[in-house]
């Protein structure tokens, strides 16, 4: 199993280069059954994470550009009357697929935003009064632009919640850029390829991490990270429950991909940047990146 | 952090700091002296706002030679408590005026904290010590001023957690206060210098008395055993005159000679007498900077370190400095002297040949006239009651022949004068008698039932020594301005109105106003039970407390011995108390992880706290390749111990034996 884990990494390291520490947390939080928030600077290989990711997990795939003109209806579909059987059929949205890729979700109106991340949380549609269950597994990507540039509506805390983790990528090595510079595009590379894990695969495995052995010394560490992300003066809003939740989740998945029965407190540390970091608003002083250091540096393992 | 800037928001509080340290030194402190302190205050303000410079090098050093040398010129001296004390406040004040950082900011606060109790070197009562604690307060809050980094906590708050610190310690305060053993201080302080004696001194002229009845300072409060006497029977005496000049009273002898004539003994002598009548009391006396002490007619006991003269006054090895308590028996009914030696006979009776020849033809006549010496006595007491003298503050001047001009001209005196002239006539009639000095009368306190005496009780009287009968008390005052006897000067001077008409400001002159009086005589039994309870809280009085109190009925090494294990146990409670912070390890795991921590440590690679232990290992071994099995093995089997699965505890204590042996194993490598 693990080897597949290993095999899904490097097929993704050949069209995204030299991140595989983020393709590796990006892997972790689809095992875990969460939510990414990709968040970087156009063109630095979002989107082609997130089609990649696909890709090697057979999953279909659609995308979404979000622009600020998009309606609910764009993204979840839209009842027609149909004049051959003299009744309104509904016509499916991009919703209805196994990856979703909302691509610069802060560029859309709230009230887009919003259609989007309740179907995420709930996992079915509401449309003209029927329910509708989306596929399963259910995985929405989402980028996001820093909310420093223009036209940017800023997701709201509540709803940057539902996301289980949130990486930036950054700019690439020198030397992994050279390597991009000389094959071009990676675009073209990733149709060739191939599904590691298949949908029935992943489910298998999500069994298993939930096995994964979180023992009492390794609670004690997780709320004595929680209790000082909560007391008063260090962030503006200590982690929430579901965000302690997700940290146990995503620790679980590192410790199953590293191919250990039980969490140790390196999981923990390992995951918790990613998934406290647009969770936890520092104080006035702090840098954001600072809030998750903080946490790691300060609070005893032991 | 400390060398970082001084944050803008502590100034404030900084500069109220060192004005609460310097305010209780105000009216103490030299003119100049003031007004430099002040300089550096303002500047250092000028330049929190932007308007003046720090102060240059060269300018400091100016600052600090001029601020010697008016220390030196206030003084007149740079040694002494006084001196030391404003030296030490200069330096405190110029660390201000240069104050930068927070390391300053810090060094301000601890100076403040050290300057902050010179002050009880002058003055102790029960409002300056509650004023050192409001002080502590707000130098305490600015500490956490200063050392915040944010201001998110507002000033109140600040205020209230320190006072909430501040009072819980003061249980603890409590306990050690009560239990330490009382040690003597290993050094003593000098004290004070420049001070003005006070009371009555060691001459008497005309008028010295009434001058001193100009003042509403305190001399000594007493406490009886019993019930307070009756006013008229309150002579506190404390000096006895026999030598005269023509104007002046002093007593017999040198102060030297005085020492080496009294007694320092426990006196005993009073054995024979009637218990009974004798009166029981504790004087607690105001440092008058003169060694005489006062007691009522006639004092039998001597303390330690009091002696009893043979005019049964009351003598003090050194002069009383600092309050001091003692406790006295008197025996109103005592004869003394009842045989005169020719030499104290002829002391009595001695007058300057010239001048005064009015008085001596007047006191020779009446003496002719009266049937004996006591008819004598009774007849010039009646001269002073029938011819119109008039008892008053404010006497005439009088000339060379000052008997002369009193008895006959201006008939207008204060005590000193019916004393003088009364015992100057009973001498020129052949009748041993003297002077005697001291205190009449006092206030009864009744809400903490205990007498004061104020220096305008101070009083002279006269005794003169009969046949059979020793050394008899006559106060020519009583006949005069009776009330003076029985109600105090106050009454005594009404007339003229001018009882402490030069302190419009003292308390004591409106005792007529009955809620100020009452007022005043509260404050006054809190302040004499602040004397009693705290400041005077030694180790007798401690054994006595631990006895009454605590039922501790054992010899006073014992006692201490006891306190101090109490001491000792409190502060074993409190170290206690201090590590409960740190996190107890019982886990057996941890405890050999630790271990193993602590040999790395050793080692020269030590483990963060918040370091996982498999990145600690990937540390250790890249500097220590050679052991890197045994560091995996240890870092597998604790990581597996810890956060693996629940395994049973045969299987457990197996592989925490093995964890123990590997740690053993690579300690010897």
């Amino acid at each position: 199993m693990q080897q597949k884990i290993q095999q899904a990494l490097h097929q993704i390291s050949q069209v995204v280069l030299g991140k595989e520490d983020k393709i590796k947390q990006a892997l972790c939080c689809m095992f875990s059954n969460g939510h990414l928030l990709i968040e970087d600077l156009p063109g630095m290989g979002k989107t082609t994470l997130a089609h990649a990711l696909s890709r090697v997990f057979g999953l279909s795939y659609q995308r979404i550009q979000f622009t600020s003109d998009l309606l609910p209806a764009d993204v979840l579909g839209v009842s027609v009357y149909s004049q051959k059987s003299e009744r309104f059929e509904f016509h499916q949205g991009p919703i209805f697929s196994q990856l979703l890729l909302a691509d610069e979700i802060n560029r859309s109106t709230p009230k887009t935003q919003s259609a989007l991340l309740e179907a995420m949380e709930e996992g079915q549609v509401t449309v003209d009064g029927s329910t509708r269950q989306l596929p399963a597994p259910f995985f929405v990507i989402a980028t996001q632009n820093p909310s420093t540039q223009t036209g940017t509506f800023p997701l709201p805390e509540s709803q940057l919640d539902r996301f289980l983790m949130c990486i930036e990528l950054g700019y690439p090595d020198p030397r992994f850029e050279r390597v991009l510079l000389k094959q071009g595009d990676a675009r073209a590379l990733i149709d060739n390829l191939s599904v590691c894990i298949s949908p029935s695969e992943l489910q298998d495995m999500q069994e298993q991490i939930k096995l994964v052995q979180t023992s009492d010394k390794l609670l004690d560490y997780i709320q004595r990270l929680i209790a000082f992300s909560r007391a008063p003066q260090r962030f503006n809003y200590g982690l929430s429950p579901r965000g302690a939740l997700g940290l146990i989740a995503c620790a679980k998945t590192w410790a199953f991909m590293d191919s250990r029965s039980y969490v140790v407190p390196e999981d923990v540390q390992a995951v918790l940047p990613s998934v406290v970091k647009h969770r936890l608003q520092s104080g006035i002083n702090a840098s954001e990146a600072g809030a998750a250091q903080s946490l790691l540096a300060e609070v005893a393992v032991v | 952090m400390n060398s970082a800037a001084l944050p803008r928001s502590s100034f404030l509080w900084l500069l109220i700091s060192v004005g609460a340290v310097l305010l209780p030194h105000v009216n103490r402190m030299p003119t100049g002296l003031l007004i430099g302190y002040g300089l550096c205050m303002v500047w250092r303000t000028l330049v929190h706002y932007g308007k003046a410079k720090m102060p240059h090098g060269l300018v400091k050093l100016l600052l600090v030679i001029a601020g010697t040398l008016i220390i030196r010129q206030g003084y007149q001296n740079l040694l002494g408590v006084d001196p030391a004390a404003a030296f030490l406040l200069l330096t405190f004040v110029f660390k201000f005026l240069e104050m930068q950082r927070v390391r300053d900011g810090l060094l301000i606060i601890f100076l403040g904290y050290f300057c902050l109790p010179i002050t009880f070197l002058f003055s102790q009562t029960m409002v300056m010590t509650i004023y050192v604690f409001v002080a502590l307060v707000v130098l305490t809050t600015t500490l956490v001023k200063v050392t915040k980094t944010s201001d998110q906590a507002g000033a109140t708050i600040d205020l209230k957690q320190v006072t909430v610190m501040l009072l819980s310690a003061l249980p603890l305060m409590l306990v050690l206060f009560v239990l330490v053993p009382r040690i003597g201080p290993l050094w003593s302080v000098p004290l004070p210098s420049g001070q003005s004696k006070t009371g009555p001194s060691d001459s008497m002229s005309p008028g010295d008395i009434a001058s001193l009845a100009k003042s509403d300072e305190l001399a000594f409060r007493v406490r009886f055993d019993g019930a307070i006497p009756d006013t008229r029977e309150l002579y506190w005496r404390g000096l006895v005159f026999s030598n005269f000049d023509g104007r002046t009273w002093r007593p017999e002898g040198t102060p030297f000679q005085q020492q080496k004539n009294a007694s320092w003994a426990r006196n005993s002598a009073h054995e024979e007498m009637e218990e009974s009548l004798d009166i029981h009391y504790q004087v607690t006396f105001e440092p008058s900077y003169q060694p005489w002490l006062y007691a009522l007619d006639y004092p039998l006991t001597s303390g330690s370190g009091i002696g009893l003269t043979p005019q049964y006054t009351l003598l003090n090895k050194v002069s009383v400095d600092q309050r001091k308590h003692y406790n006295l028996v008197s025996s109103p009914r005592l004869m003394i002297d009842s045989v005169l030696d020719p030499a104290s006979r002829k002391r009595n009776l001695l007058i300057p040949r010239a001048g005064n020849s009015r008085a001596k033809k007047f006191a020779i006549e009446q003496r002719n006239k009266a049937s004996s010496d006591q008819q004598f006595v009774t007849d010039i007491l009646t001269y002073y009651r029938q011819k119109p003298f008039y008892y008053s503050l404010k006497p005439p001047r009088l000339g060379p022949d000052s008997i002369d001009e009193f008895m006959f001209d201006t008939r207008k005196g204060f005590c000193e004068h019916y004393a003088g002239s009364f015992t100057y006539i009973m001498r020129a009639a052949g009748i041993p008698a003297r002077v005697v000095v001291g205190y009449q009368g006092g206030e009864i306190n009744h809400s903490g039932n205990y007498l004061l005496v104020h220096q305008f009780d101070a009083h002279a009287w006269a005794e003169v020594w009969l046949q059979d009968r020793g050394w008899v008390r006559i106060d020519p005052t009583g006949q005069v301005a009776p009330e003076r006897i029985e109600q105090g000067i106050e009454e005594a001077t009404a007339y003229e109105n001018s009882f402490l008409s030069d302190s419009t400001f003292s308390l004591l002159r409106y005792r007529d106003n009955l809620w100020l009086s009452q007022l005043r005589l509260k404050l006054d039994a809190i302040e004499y039970d602040w004397n009693r309870w705290v400041l005077g809280y030694n180790a007798k009085r401690q054994s006595d407390f631990l006895k009454d109190y605590l039922g501790l009925v054992s010899s006073a090494s014992k006692t201490q011995l006891l306190t101090g294990l109490v001491t000792l146990f409190l502060i074993a409670l409190m170290v206690v108390f201090l590590r409960k912070e740190r996190i107890k390890i019982t886990d057996r795991c941890d405890q050999l992880y630790f271990r193993f921590c602590r040999l790395m440590e050793t080692r020269g690679v030590a483990r963060g706290a918040a370091e996982g232990a498999t990145d600690f290992s990937q540390r250790l071994v890249e500097r220590f390749s050679a052991q890197e099995q045994s560091i995996r093995n240890i870092t597998r089997m604790y990581n597996y111990l810890s956060y693996g699965p629940d395994i049973n505890p045969h299987q457990r204590s197996r592989i925490l034996k093995k964890l123990e042996q590997e740690i053993a194993a690579l300690k010897r490598t």
